[in-house]
């Protein structure tokens, strides 16, 4: 599979109209400049002979150089990718906590103002684009109100960071115990995570509601409640579990999703993640980084396919078989 | 209902982002001005919002997005520099045509001007405290011509022809030997292409596969600078600091640091400005600048360009290799409704191939206004009594461009012409633009960095990278010829008016505007010096109280 995106990679980027030589030579250099700059980065082979070495590279872990930041792709990845993950992970985190006993929550009590809310809010989620609400967030939690730090990326401009570990501002901070920067990246999350779980949130709560309704309505629970066991307990012991295989599948596809980074929120607050390294290297024509992104975003869906798996074997015996 | 036609408007060019800046301009105009001013203790450190990252930074190669070569103009030094003159207006200007020593503590022609003498300033350092000689500038030079890109072409057009041109006379003096005498050597050595390189650090790197250390100049500059500043740090996606180099030659730079944060989002550099958050905001739409003009805590420079902005015609594609078809699109342009609409007046208007503030430079060929009826009897006239078909490009990436189309669409339906819009991204359009490709399209704008008619004329109107309209001219190529490599002002003075008469008759291009360099910063921000030549802002001489 893995062999078959980065053929497929391969192909589409160098069928994108443009030339990264055009990128890379200034507008006076010359028809021989050109030709030295496309022998220089390997462009001048035929693309079989590209493809073979771009996989040779691969197998021993290299994914090329890009030809913007001249800098090793894997060197680059690693370098953005701490900033979306933590982004993702905590609007994750916030967004599975709100949405799930949302939706449980409206499909038990169904019609009551509870559910009611998360419908609206469901449907919110979904209809309100992602740099309106960011746009209105800066707006009156940053410009109007002062709430929040300035939108200028994971730490202010005067902030010092701390030593990098695991590329995680909050991890890093808390173990220098840098309590300054922990706070000053904390605050920085706040407005990008909470536009991001409010778009999350929806389609979870949405997921979780007719899951829910779905199990409730299975004769099993009916057997169950007829056999006098408590609401409560048929609830939170029969049915939950039984409901949560398809809200996990969701949490799965949303969250490989924001791992590929947001383009809108990470350009609006200044965030330098995976959605503006890709979006740059693909308006630069910078094949090998936008070969890379793409490996890199199938092996993040993969690996949280095989996580979900795993997990829904937990909960679900029969899905071992 | 003021949200309601600018929604409108910016619908109907289509762009999402466009509208979101929109939504916050007209929401921030109605906003009062907040300001939590900036941190205590800050008052050293300039913190700018830029719209890019840099990218290549080899000096002599280097790629040509602002910042790259903002951050090399700030970092290196090279040995002749424009010389700070005071206008009349009382503005300090970095003139284009005077020069001073910059590494050189001075230079003089010889030889009748076959030779360029250049003394070095004694106890010249490199920031990492090196010793910068003439050794040093022999090896700079040796590499330029090794290497064999950009810079060493603008040399050789100075007629600076090779390595054994750059002779060492004894440590601080340096002679460049001049083919043919001309007026372009020192403007073309006015720049960071000629940044004197440390051949102490650079060597280490030069390999067989790589002689002249393109891969580690691009990314690197420590113990290599020159300037009043060196690069402190740089993150890449997120900032770049620059610091004072201890070891720069001048009076150190009133700044201590300047911190270079990228915030791609105009509308969230907009709102940063105004929160006092930033000292600098770059690269504002034009609207919000505008906008910033009633801003009390934000002041907001101008400056005229020598930038030429202009729609190109490819001379080589029918309908446009008839000169008639070409004037009739010129005398059917909007040029008022251009510089007032899109530009919203941060611009003058073009009026011939040779910019205003050019030597040269005349306005008295160009007598294109919006004029249908006249545009409609020269397309008769051309065989095209019944109007025409055209494709107009722009870059969907440029919100000028795509203003431009509009209106150049619908003023020139008024003289009979059927204007189909279609939009290419920056790298698809940049590829065909240097192909000579477009039929005909929006040139953004070409900066000659060297305030010389016929090095700008040169490259505009015959170059084989950059005449991008294909237009050619016999006489106009005699004339380029004869006198590129001249020292007699009063015949390249003639000659760049008969170019200028000639081109703008046969409508060359549609010659549309010279764009303002606006800067927005906090009003407690000063010694903001304009550079014409390069157009490129020195934090050296900036100041914060």
């Amino acid at each position: 599979m893995l062999l078959g995106v980065t053929l497929l990679t391969f192909v589409l980027t160098r069928v994108l109209p443009g030339s990264p030589i055009d990128q890379i030579a200034g507008p006076m250099a010359s028809q021989a400049q050109r030709q030295a700059l496309l022998v220089h980065y390997g462009l001048d082979r035929p693309l079989w002979a590209q493809y073979v070495a771009y996989l040779r590279g691969l197998a021993q872990g290299d994914l090329g150089t890009s030809f913007v930041t001249s800098r090793p792709v894997a060197a680059d990845l690693a370098a953005f990718f701490p900033a979306t993950m933590e982004l993702t992970t905590v609007a994750m985190l916030l967004a599975v906590l709100l949405g799930v006993p949302l939706g449980v929550w409206g499909a038990v009590r169904q019609g009551s103002w509870v559910d009611h809310v998360t419908r609206v809010l469901a449907v919110a989620g979904v209809a309100l684009p992602v740099f309106w609400v960011s746009l209105v967030l800066i707006y009156l939690c940053f410009y109007r109100w002062h709430l929040v730090p300035p939108p200028m990326g994971r730490l202010g401009a005067l902030v010092t960071p701390p030593p990098t570990v695991t590329g995680f501002l909050l991890i890093d901070s808390a173990l220098a115990r840098d309590w300054a920067a922990l706070g000053d990246a904390a605050r920085q999350l706040i407005l990008p995570v909470a536009v991001l779980a409010f778009a999350a949130v929806a389609p979870l709560a949405r997921i979780a509601r007719t899951s829910m309704l779905d199990v409730l309505a299975t004769p099993y629970i009916r057997a169950t409640r007829s056999l006098g066991v408590p609401w409560r307990s048929v609830v939170w012991t029969y049915a939950l579990r039984n409901a949560m295989l398809p809200v996990l599948t969701m949490v799965a596809i949303v969250y490989g999703f924001l791992l590929g980074g947001s383009v809108l929120v990470e350009t609006l607050f200044a965030w330098p993640g995976m959605g503006r390294y890709a979006f740059n290297a693909i308006s630069g024509n910078d094949y090998p980084a936008v070969q890379g992104f793409i490996l890199y975003a199938t092996v993040v869906y993969l690996v949280i396919f095989v996580l979900v798996d795993l997990v829904s074997a937990l909960l679900d015996p029969r899905v071992q078989t | 209902m003021g949200v309601t036609v600018v929604v409108g408007a910016m619908r109907s060019v289509g762009v999402r982002l466009a509208i979101a800046a929109g939504l916050v301009l007209v929401v921030f105009s109605v906003a009062p001005c907040a300001s939590v001013g900036a941190p205590v203790g800050a008052n050293q450190t300039l913190v700018v919002a830029v719209s890019r990252d840099m990218q290549n930074l080899d000096p002599t190669n280097a790629s040509s997005d602002s910042f790259t070569l903002e951050t090399l103009t700030n970092v290196y030094s090279w040995l002749i520099d424009y010389k700070l003159v005071k206008q009349p207006n009382g503005q300090t200007i970095g003139s284009p045509n005077e020069f001073v020593g910059g590494l050189a503590e001075s230079f003089r022609f010889t030889d009748g001007g076959h030779k360029l003498v250049v003394t070095l300033r004694p106890g010249l350092k490199f920031s990492n405290g090196d010793p910068l000689d003439a050794a040093a500038v022999k090896f700079t030079y040796d590499r330029l011509y090794d290497q064999n890109a950009t810079t060493a072409a603008l040399t050789r057009m100075a007629k600076v022809m090779d390595k054994d041109s750059v002779k060492v006379i004894d440590a601080r003096t340096v002679e460049f030997d001049i083919s043919d005498p001309n007026t372009l050597v020192l403007g073309n050595m006015s720049q960071y292409g000629h940044a004197i390189l440390n051949p102490r650090v650079v060597r280490p790197h030069m390999t067989a596969a790589d002689p002249s250390a393109h891969e580690w100049l691009k990314s690197n500059t420590k113990g290599n600078e020159t300037g009043p500043y060196l690069l402190e740090s740089w993150d890449p996606g997120v900032q770049f600091t620059f610091a004072r180099n201890p070891y720069y030659w001048g009076p150190p730079a009133k700044i201590a640091r300047v911190v270079l944060r990228i915030v791609p989002d105009p509308s969230t550099r907009l709102a940063l400005l105004k929160s006092g958050d930033v000292d600098i905001a770059r690269d504002l739409a034009p609207l919000d600048e505008v906008e910033l003009l009633h801003d009390a805590n934000v002041t907001v420079y101008r400056f005229p360009t020598r930038i030429t902005s202009f729609l190109g015609m490819n001379a080589k594609i029918a309908p446009f290799n008839n000169p008639k078809v070409r004037q009739a699109i010129s005398w059917a342009t909007p040029y008022n409704t251009i510089i007032r609409n899109v530009m919203v007046g941060f611009a003058q208007p073009l009026t011939s191939p040779v910019p205003a503030g050019m030597p040269t430079h005349t306005d008295q060929y160009f007598t294109y206004k919006t004029d249908p009826a006249k545009a409609k009897a020269l397309l008769a006239e051309a065989g095209y009594p019944n109007g025409l078909s055209l494709t107009f490009t722009s870059r969907a990436d440029l919100a000028e461009s795509k203003g431009i189309a509009v209106w150049v669409k619908s003023a020139l339906a008024k003289a009979g012409m059927t204007v189909t819009i279609n939009e290419m991204q920056g790298a698809a359009f940049t590829a065909a633009l240097q192909r000579h490709e477009l039929a005909f399209f929006h040139h953004p704008g070409w900066n000659s960095i060297n305030n010389d008619p016929f090095y700008h004329l040169y490259w505009l109107l015959q170059s084989t990278c950059c005449d991008y309209t294909n237009y050619s001219n016999a006489t106009i190529n005699d004339l380029i010829n004869k006198n590129i490599i001249s020292t007699d002002l009063k015949a390249r003075d003639a000659a760049s008016r008969q170019i200028q008469q000639i081109a703008t008759d046969e409508a060359a291009w549609v010659f549309l505007y010279q764009p303002d360099l606006v800067l927005a910063t906090r009003k407690n921000i000063g010694g903001v010096i304009f550079y014409p030549a390069d157009v490129r802002f020195r934090y050296y001489f900036m100041t914060k109280q």
